[in-house]
């Protein structure tokens, strides 16, 4: 049985305490990610931004509970007070998709092929017991794909997914997530290869989900800023499996506040007016960066001599925001 | 430098490959025995040397056959005669495979009609129409292993040509078209170098083909029974009703052998095709 | 399936709507591609069946004679000579013999002259009766072992590099090279010589019953099975370890389905690429098949064509040739028939 963890504070929805996630490779184990801790809070969109391989969909299978052999993960991810790490394959079995369910990067195909969109989505109401019979099941069916502005339903629920478009398919695996009603949505890059109205489509509907209190809680994640920008309550900064920056959507996108050198890269990237262009990455690594120091060491403009050789602490700088660099402390 | 880099490389292939490494032992005990028969064999394998139908002794290690002949020997006869028909198939598929394979992805108007004629050869019954062409024109063990040779083509020209498919359309090889360098020469060079290893894996699989649907029209009586090989060992032990005189050796032995020259080639072939696969 | 959505439809639309949604699976250029294919196919083996008596040396109508007079000393040198001279149209240019060839052999009685051993019975009946033999072996082995062969294969693929996997994997790669007729003469040594429990040979003891035959069928499709179930069980294993690598298992997994529905859904995937081999391999079992019936005195076509053979009766090796194409050409047409209905992407190739 789960017990209710002696960390847990109901605040918060979900509690990731110091969760270190490593995959094994052929010669080496490489850490995805390393010692993260953040919280998630009821009716929040939580948002993590990285470039791909700072570790962001790992925290996100690691959610749901797939993280197993020979892969290893420590630490502790708290929904609700259960710890899902220690969850034995049956209740994982019960709790994925009915306390958190997942959205998939469009470029996956994530759907069946060779059974039609309604069969899985009916054998999923089944199976999780959201309906009791063949036809209670389509009914509920249609009315999910109703919500995300599926036209016809009755008639896509007959389509095989190569038959469908990529926006449509995305809205369908939308559908298909919060068919039970999760209390978390992840959302892992909903709008990356997706056509531009496409993406804001998907993302106005992530947006009215949540709203509708379809689902509780939303964490987002994609290296598309705009996308951040546009949902996020708070965001979170990744880089190379550690949290670099944290803070509300203002502390993090306004260009004026403070920021870890990695982020203001980014924002400086993307913003088309930006001013500042003077932080730049280091074309060549620099070689002095040891594995006790900071991750981002060997590329960043502003490093001093302390930063390769100690992992910087976070600093908070207002009540929401802190950042994890030894230029503010 | 360049013994050295062909030594890693080699070195690269063997490390962790236990199936290569037990393929190559295998197939070399068996070179090894073909070796032997060129300088020395225990007696004639044709002349009847001792009793009718005895056991494995310290005399006969193999037993003899129901005329006293000396299994043994024609054990070792065996192997050479199997081993060459087997590799002839081989050659002659990789052959006609890498040249139909190279052609295919290479020349348009050559693709459709060749890898028709592929479907067709492919979907015959092999050994059915082999046999209706030995029993007819009784060819000889060569020519057999010929014939299998052409009809085994189609299995490596399907994979020679998906394999040069996609190194036609390398960045590389584009540039090396658009500078006007002649199409042939690119196939040659470049392409058919590649390809080699590919095709090398896939003609050991056809010889195990080969192998064994020779020694299966031995079995049924056709090819040149006088020509001693496995197959045709088991013929005559079969056609002395040797199971049920209780002559065993006669029969497991060469069978045996088949198996395990054949597992042999397997294993070399699986061994190199997880290697290319994993580059 | 659209189907379930229907409620309240009379049987006849029912029946309808099914049809409609197989027949919807195949694109018309499917089809007429598959079956021309078959088509060709089958001609270039009646064209080689034809080609082949022309291709020995003299003219066959003597060498025809010869062996029947032969087989039957009675017989009249002469008289049969012509016969076979006016079978086969040996009088005629090349391209009529040719043509009076193809109308005799398209037929339900293909005609290929008559059978050297059994003078004059056709030699389509005489093969005839043992192709079904022949299928009974081959269809019931098949069955048996693809149907095991999935659960293996797959059971393999989900313990991939545990145990099992590794260690029946190279124990099937050696299983795969072993010859069928050998395998048959060490069964018949140990079983039925030497331990005595079944019978060494035939169909069938005094009469056809059925136990009878079960008992005769044991050994020989004992053997078929070891040797064929390990192909398949390597190719499924093959095609489940790249379903189950796939982006919608990890979707599925996910989604927290029972273990039962997510073996439903990689055994479904993983049925497309092994139904592509069992039907690939008839055309090499065939063979195995043949020599192996040779073995237990099983009156099936490897019989026929083994005493074929040493007779030299060369119209019923056509006439055999003929109908181990027909099989293999019917089963890879099946199969081409069979993908569409498993995987619905197959069709718009």
């Amino acid at each position: 049985m789960i017990e209710k963890n002696n960390l847990y504070n109901s605040t918060y929805l979900m509690q990731v305490k110091d969760l270190t996630i490593s995959y094994a490779q052929l010669r080496n184990t490489k850490r995805a990610v390393n010692r993260v801790t953040f919280e998630l809070k009821y009716g929040e969109i939580l948002g993590i931004i990285g470039e791909s391989g700072a570790g962001k969909s790992t925290i996100g299978l690691a959610i749901l509970g797939m993280i197993k052999k020979p892969n290893e993960i420590t630490g502790q991810i708290l929904v609700e007070g259960e710890d899902v790490t220690k969850m034995t394959p049956n209740e994982l079995e019960a709790y994925r998709w009915t306390k958190v369910s997942m959205v998939f990067q469009t470029a996956m195909n994530s759907l069946n092929p060779v059974a039609t969109v309604g069969t899985s989505f009916i054998r999923l109401l089944l199976d999780k017991r959201l309906a009791k019979s063949v036809t209670e099941a389509r009914q509920l069916a249609v009315k999910f794909l109703r919500i995300v502005n599926l036209p016809l339903p009755g008639v896509v629920l007959t389509m095989y997914p190569h038959e469908m478009s990529g926006g449509m398919k995305q809205r369908l695996a939308l559908a298909m997530a919060i068919s039970a009603l999760p209390k978390i949505l992840i959302a892992d890059e909903p709008t990356t290869a997706l056509d531009t109205i496409n993406q804001l489509v998907i993302l106005e509907l992530i947006k009215e989900i949540k709203e509708q209190k379809k689902v509780e809680s939303v964490i987002l994640i994609s290296h598309d800023l705009a996308v951040h920008a546009f949902l996020d309550d708070r965001v979170l900064v990744m880089y190379k499996g550690s949290i670099v920056e944290r803070g509300t959507r203002k502390d993090v996108f306004s260009l004026d506040a403070p920021h870890h050198p990695y982020t203001s890269n980014l924002i400086n990237s993307s913003v088309l007016d930006s001013t500042d262009r003077n932080v730049i990455t280091k074309e060549i690594p620099d070689a002095r960066k040891t594995d006790n120091g900071c991750p981002f060491s060997d590329l960043c403009p502003e490093a001093m001599e302390k930063c390769f050789t100690n992992e910087p602490q976070e600093v908070p700088i207002s009540d929401t925001h802190s950042i994890k660099c030894f230029l503010y402390g | 430098m360049s013994e050295s880099a062909t030594f890693r490389g080699l070195n690269n292939i063997l490390y962790k490959n236990s199936f290569l490494k037990a393929g190559i032992i295998i197939i070399s005990f068996f070179i090894g025995v073909i070796l032997v028969t060129f300088v020395y064999l225990p007696s004639n394998p044709y002349a009847s040397v001792g009793p009718d139908f005895a056991p494995p002794s310290y005399s006969f290690p193999f037993g003899t056959t129901n005329i006293g002949q000396n299994i043994l020997s024609q054990w070792m006869v065996g192997t050479g005669s199997t081993l060459s028909v087997g590799l002839i198939a081989a050659v002659v598929s990789m052959v006609f495979g890498v040249m139909f394979g190279i052609s295919a992805a290479f020349v348009k108007h050559m693709d459709e009609p060749l890898m028709r004629s592929a479907d067709v050869i492919l979907t015959l019954p092999t050994l059915p129409l082999m046999i209706v062409l030995a029993a007819f024109l009784k060819p000889t063990e060569d020519l057999i292993a010929i014939i299998i040779g052409i009809l085994s083509w189609p299995a490596t020209a399907r994979v020679i040509r998906s394999t040069s498919l996609s190194i036609k359309s390398q960045p590389y090889i584009e540039v090396a078209l658009m500078s006007g360098v002649p199409k042939r020469a690119i196939m040659f060079k470049d392409v058919f170098f590649h390809t080699l290893p590919i095709a090398l894996t896939y003609s050991i699989f056809s010889i195990i083909g080969a192998i064994l649907t020779i020694a299966s029209l031995n079995f049924l009586g056709l090819g040149n029974l006088s020509y001693i090989t496995w197959g045709s060992m088991i013929a005559l032990a079969n056609d002395s009703s040797a199971i049920y005189l209780g002559a065993w050796w006669w029969i497991i032995i060469p069978g045996l052998s088949i198996i395990l020259l054949s597992t042999g080639f397997a294993f070399i072939a699986y061994g190199l095709e997880t290697k290319w696969r994993s580059i | 399936m659209a189907t379930r959505a229907m409620g309240n439809y009379s049987h006849q639309e029912r029946i309808t709507s099914f049809f409609h949604s197989i027949s919807s699976r195949y694109t018309k250029r499917y089809l007429i591609k598959r079956l021309s294919n078959t088509v060709i196919i089958f001609f270039v083996v009646l064209v080689i069946n034809f080609i082949i008596p022309h291709l020995m040396p003299g003219n066959f109508a003597i060498t025809y004679a010869l062996q029947i007079v032969r087989e039957h000393p009675g017989a009249s040198f002469g008289v049969v000579y012509h016969r076979i001279l006016n079978l086969f149209g040996l009088n005629h240019p090349i391209y009529i013999q040719f043509l009076d060839y193809m109308r005799a052999v398209i037929s339900i009685h293909p005609n290929f002259g008559p059978s050297f051993q059994f003078y004059p019975t056709n030699a389509w009946v005489v093969v005839e009766m043992a192709a079904k033999w022949t299928l009974l072996l081959l269809g019931t082995s098949q069955i048996i072992a693809w149907g095991v062969g999935i659960l293996v294969g797959i059971y393999m693929a989900q313990r991939k590099d545990k145990f099992f996997d590794k260690v029946f994997q190279p124990v099937f790669y050696a299983l795969n090279t072993i010859p069928t007729f050998w395998l048959g003469l060490i069964f018949i040594l140990i079983f039925a010589i030497t331990l005595k429990v079944l019978p060494p040979a035939g169909a069938y003891g005094l009469t056809p019953t059925i136990p009878s035959i079960i008992e005769h069928m044991i050994l020989p499709l004992s053997v078929l099975i070891i040797l064929s179930l390990p192909s398949h069980a390597l190719i499924i294993r093959g095609a489940a370890l790249e379903v189950l690598s796939s982006d919608f298992i990890t979707a599925a997994t996910a989604e927290g389905l029972k273990q039962g529905t997510l073996y439903k859904i990689i055994f479904k995937n993983s049925l497309l690429p092994s139904l592509t081999q069992l039907f690939l391999s008839i055309g090499y079992l065939i063979g195995g098949v043949m020599t192996l019936e040779y073995t237990f005195s099983y009156p099936g076509m490897g019989t026929v064509i083994a005493s074929a053979v040493l007779s030299e009766d060369y119209p019923v090796l056509q006439a055999a040739l003929y109908i181990a194409a027909l099989v293999v050409l019917l089963s890879n047409l099946s199969a081409d028939l069979l993908y569409p209905l498993i995987d619905p992407r197959v069709s718009y190739e």
